[in-house]
């Protein structure tokens, strides 16, 4: 699993490392319990503060993406334990936004559907 | 003693031009993707305007440098001491200056080529790729058993040993000791901290290389540890029975050492480009954010989070990010340091040299029954009634000082002479003779930077003996 991080970019590098987690996750790049880096190792890899690892670990946590226990560390849910998509309200209002974006770009319902089906993968 | 100042200054004339030439010559190496800084891929280095440029730097830098060297016959110059220490900074603020020049040339050339050829490199340095599946204490695994480090231990513990039953330098023997034990440690845990490396898109690759990288670190530092441990160790068992077995050690472990260093170094360099040639390897285009200026290479990016940054040397170089706070820091730091060393330097030779000039260095006289030896870099009383016997003396014979300092100019502090065995010396070297007085628990030799004042003190200690 490679994340990619634009540090020119306006997003802070905390939500962009929650992001990055959750599409490793939903592409299966991450598997269901496998464990995640130390908050410190991988703050020192990508040579931020290790408040902003934490940050993003704490939220995907918050979200129901990870747990930390102290046995095992961090590590991705189960299968099961994943957050239920419109269970956050932001999730829709994005998905309504893109929606809309899209009719403006010019894109008609069967392409912008196509997008959303090349982008959505079947996880097991 | 002339001889050996000036071979002194040479060694250290060279030592700096090595360092310099060494630092210059290989901007221009072309084996880690960038020579100059300036990002290019294999094909682009085979093209032959960029294999002229860099030709041509070469050829530039070795000509100044040669011209370097020969300007280094000035600290022969027999005109002071101060002469050469001057020369010395002078050539190396050269050394530094007149070479950046050429390299800022160099690379403003090869940066407008690529331009010219249309050649982009994709990858840019703010989008950056981390491997997530590295992690630091499963790759500190393949560092070497930390029990190794139990043998530079040793070593330091010897050195302790011998310092607390030593009757002399058993200070300096203890300060070393501790300090190349801390020194040990901090290196260690640097290692352990080192960050992953993300080099290309196949993790089984990254962790290969990032474990290699780790193993070779350890065992470097532990080779570097030992010869450490090693060299305070017979320092403090031969350097008072044989100075010459004493210093033939050293430069063997020195040798030893640093031969060992560079195979396992050059070994981790093999295999990793064996590696990583079969790899589709991340190659990020930092062009924009490297300079030369005045002072040399400079890195500026405030998009790159990290502080230290990988020059061309293939990670043995490291430059600071000025455009972080703690790079800045780090700068100002090394600056302060650099400007501490000089100003001990000359406080230890060109200050002693000064007030030998002024004719200050040292002075004597007697008041109420107290001989007085005064400067302003050592200060003693001696009870005349405790001199038993003086003597005068313009030839010393053989002998080295034990505890204390000395230089060309003068010597304070505890010495053994064949001719008098241990003494307490307060001496101006250049200014025979010198007066030996033989006290109930101590012989001293001393004298004024007047040699009339010598013999005057002479004179009136030994009437004074002879009326007792």
């Amino acid at each position: 699993m490679f994340l990619e991080l634009d540090l020119k970019s306006s997003i802070p590098v905390y939500i962009q490392l929650r992001n990055e987690i959750v599409r490793g996750i939903g592409s299966g790049e991450l598997a269901f319990g496998e464990q995640l880096p130390t908050v410190r190792s991988l703050a020192a890899d990508l040579s931020v503060n290790s408040m902003t690892v934490s940050k993003a670990y704490q939220l995907l946590d918050s979200q129901g993406y990870i747990h930390t226990d102290r046995r095992r560390g961090t590590v991705v849910c189960a299968r099961g334990e994943m957050p239920d998509f419109l269970e956050n309200p932001d999730s829709k209002r994005e998905l309504v936004l893109l929606a809309r974006e899209a009719a403006l770009g010019g894109y008609t319902r069967e392409e912008f559907l196509k997008l959303c089906s090349d982008a959505y993968i079947e996880l097991v | 003693m002339e001889i050996l100042v000036s071979v002194i200054f040479c060694l250290l004339y060279l030592l700096l031009w090595g360092c310099f030439y060494w630092t210059f010559i290989q901007e221009a190496r072309t084996a880690y993707g960038h020579p100059l800084m300036v990002r290019l891929t294999k094909e682009q280095m085979e093209d032959p305007d960029v294999k002229e440029l860099l030709e041509l730097y070469r050829k530039k830098l070795k000509r100044y440098f040669l011209i370097f060297l020969l300007s280094g016959a000035g600290v022969l110059i027999p005109v002071d001491v101060l002469f050469p220490v001057i020369w010395t900074f002078l050539m190396a603020a050269a050394e530094l200056v007149f070479p950046s020049k050429i390299a800022e040339k160099t690379r403003n050339d090869l940066v407008k080529l690529k331009a010219e050829k249309g050649w982009k490199i994709s990858g840019t340095l703010e989008k950056r790729k981390i491997d997530l599946k590295l992690d630091r204490r499963k790759i500190n695994r393949s560092m070497i058993s930390l029990y190794w480090y139990l043998i530079p231990t040793a070593f330091f513990a010897g050195t302790v040993l011998y310092a607390f039953q030593s009757r002399e330098n058993r200070t300096i023997f203890l300060l070393l000791a501790v300090l190349g034990f801390v020194l040990m440690a901090a290196g260690i845990l640097f290692i352990i901290w080192l960050p992953n490396k993300t080099w290309c898109e196949n993790t089984q690759a990254n962790q290969k290389l990032n474990g290699w990288k780790k193993y070779t670190a350890s065992l470097c530092w532990l080779e570097l540890s030992i010869t450490d441990g090693a060299i305070y160790f017979a320092t403090a068992l031969f350097l008072e029975k044989d100075q010459l077995i004493s210093l033939f050690l050293e430069i063997f472990f020195v040798i030893v050492s640093l031969l060992c260093v560079v195979i396992q170094l050059k070994e981790y360099q093999s295999a990793k480009d064996q590696l990583l040639a079969q790899e589709k390897v991340y190659a990020y285009d930092e062009d924009d954010y490297w300079s030369f200026g005045i002072w040399g290479l400079r890195y500026y990016n405030p998009y790159d989070p990290q502080v230290l940054k990988e020059n061309n040397s293939g990670g043995l170089n490291q430059t600071v990010n000025m455009a972080q706070a703690s790079g800045k820091w780090m700068a100002a730091g090394t600056i302060l340091f650099l400007a501490v060393i000089s100003l001990f330097v000359a406080w230890q030779f060109a200050y002693p040299a000064w007030l030998d000039r002024q004719g200050k260095l040292a002075d004597m006289e007697i008041q109420a029954d107290t001989l007085k030896v005064e400067s302003p870099l050592y200060k003693a009383e001696i009870p005349v009634e405790e001199i038993m016997r003086a003597e005068l003396s313009y030839d010393l014979g053989e002998g080295s000082k034990t505890n204390g300092s000395a230089t060309g100019h003068y010597g304070a502090g505890k010495f053994r002479y064949d001719r008098y065995g241990d003494v307490t010396v307060y001496a101006a070297w250049k200014h025979k003779p010198y007066l030996i007085l033989f006290a109930k628990d101590e012989v001293y030799i001393i004298n004024d930077d007047d040699p009339e004042v010598t013999l005057g003190i002479y004179e009136k200690v030994s009437r004074g003996k002879e009326a007792d």
